[in-house]
């Protein structure tokens, strides 16, 4: 029973690249990339957001704490602080990096049974989805995965931001427009 | 039974199959003649279901899909195998897609034609990779066995063992269409010929029935195709200037 599952897992594993392509070596490579962008690009935001409530509450703010947060009193009435819009600005634009890396891997995995003509005995077994499973799971798990780190990574600059920032100097409209985060 | 109905294929402003009627029945091998470009290659990748097609092909009167597409297999000279994977490889590919594997006749035929079961096929001499497409196509136990010029590069002894060992191989029911230039060579083994010019099928005749008449499969293809024997002498003499060519 067991060997009959681990045959099963085995061989649902082999099915996910073309044959003699490892998709681990992929799946490693294309986490490895998406992941070193998405955490230097964390840092220079996560920096970039802290500099930026720090700096308004250095001009706006007049009692302050050590650390310079706000702790009563204002002020310059009626200042706010920038949109999160336009503080998180081309967040996300490693993705389109990434995703073109993803869409690169499976040309590649495509063009292994389009340049041998074994796309003739792809066409020929009866799995219909056999070629295209073994071309696009490995780019769809990585887009996937980027999708999470990004929704993630989106997500908490978004706490960081109304975290530190008092709901008095909250500009009105606080939608995220998400074409400006792929947009530098 | 395969049937073809009003079957055409044209590519950008070439027509490669133009309305062509046919019935394969089972345990029939067929010889598929034409020359470069007449169609032969396309017919059976339409049939096979590698290009797409206007017009109707059945298979036991139900369309072509997924579902009854294993009882179909191809071989072709263009080679449709994995380069990387070795023959055993490819055996194991098989075994998983097609339930109909016929482990027995993959051994015998790895075995009778001595070929390397570890390495790679992109290694393999041409003649081997040959052998090695032919060998899968058979062994997937499919009961319509396609093969586009299978023996192309392969010497004439090879080719001769070949057809002698699928002649002792195959099951009543299995059915081949080969299609090859070699007229002569396989007119010994071909029960069917079918003749196709510029994507038309132009003659299709039992060959017992033309042996019968005392005719060749050579002569009726040279009759049909209304070859003409002077042909030669009169470009000869167009081109020397001499008469008696």
């Amino acid at each position: 029973m067991r060997n009959k599952r681990e045959k099963a897992q085995r061989r649902l594993f082999s099915q996910i690249a073309p044959p003699k392509e490892n998709p681990w070596v992929m799946l490693l490579l294309g986490q490895i990339f998406t992941l070193g962008l998405s955490v230097v690009t964390f840092y220079s935001y996560k920096n970039r957001l802290l500099t930026q409530l720090y700096r308004f509450f250095d001009q706006n703010v007049v009692f302050t704490n050590k650390l310079g947060y706000p702790v009563g009193g204002i002020i310059h009435g009626g200042r706010q602080i920038e949109k999160l819009n336009t503080l998180l600005q081309g967040i996300l634009w490693w993705m389109i990096i990434a995703v073109t890396v993803f869409i690169v891997y499976a040309v590649y995995y495509y063009r292994v049974y389009y340049q041998s003509h074994a796309v003739y005995l792809m066409k020929r077994v009866p799995d219909r989805f056999e070629m295209h499973r073994r071309c696009l799971t490995v780019p769809i798990i990585l887009t996937v995965e980027a999708i999470i780190i990004a929704v993630i990574l989106v997500l908490y600059c978004k706490y960081l931001y109304y975290r530190y920032t008092p709901e008095m100097y909250l500009p009105a409209n606080g939608t995220i427009n998400l074409w400006r985060l792929f947009t530098l | 039974m395969i049937e073809l109905f009003h079957v055409s294929k044209v590519y950008r402003d070439t027509v490669a199959l133009a309305n062509v009627d046919l019935k394969i029945n089972p345990g029939e091998i067929i010889g598929l003649f034409g020359e470069n470009g007449a169609g032969k290659t396309t017919l059976m990748k339409s049939i096979v279901g590698i290009v797409p097609y206007q017009g109707t092909i059945l298979l036991d009167s139900d369309p072509i899909t997924r579902k009854n597409i294993g009882r179909i297999s191809f071989g072709t000279c263009e080679h449709s195998f994995f380069g990387d994977l070795t023959a055993d490889e490819h055996a194991q590919f098989y075994r998983e897609h097609f339930d109909t594997f016929d482990e027995k006749r993959y051994n015998g035929l790895m075995d009778f034609f001595e070929l390397p079961r570890n390495r790679k096929l992109k290694r393999m001499s041409t003649g081997q990779q040959n052998q090695m497409e032919v060998i899968l196509a058979l062994s997937q136990g499919a009961d319509y066995v396609f093969l586009d010029e299978p023996f192309a590069g392969n010497d004439i002894f090879n080719r001769e063992d070949f057809y002698k060992v699928l002649l002792g191989i195959l099951r009543p029911d299995e059915t081949i269409m080969l299609s090859t230039h070699l007229i002569e060579e396989v007119s010994g083994f071909v029960g069917r010929a079918v003749l196709i010019h510029k994507g038309k099928i132009i003659g299709d005749c039992d060959v017992a029935a033309l042996e019968e008449n005392g005719e060749s499969l050579t002569d009726y293809v040279k009759e049909i195709y209304g070859y003409q024997p002077d042909r030669v002498g009169k470009a000869l003499a167009d081109i020397t200037g001499e008469k008696d060519i």
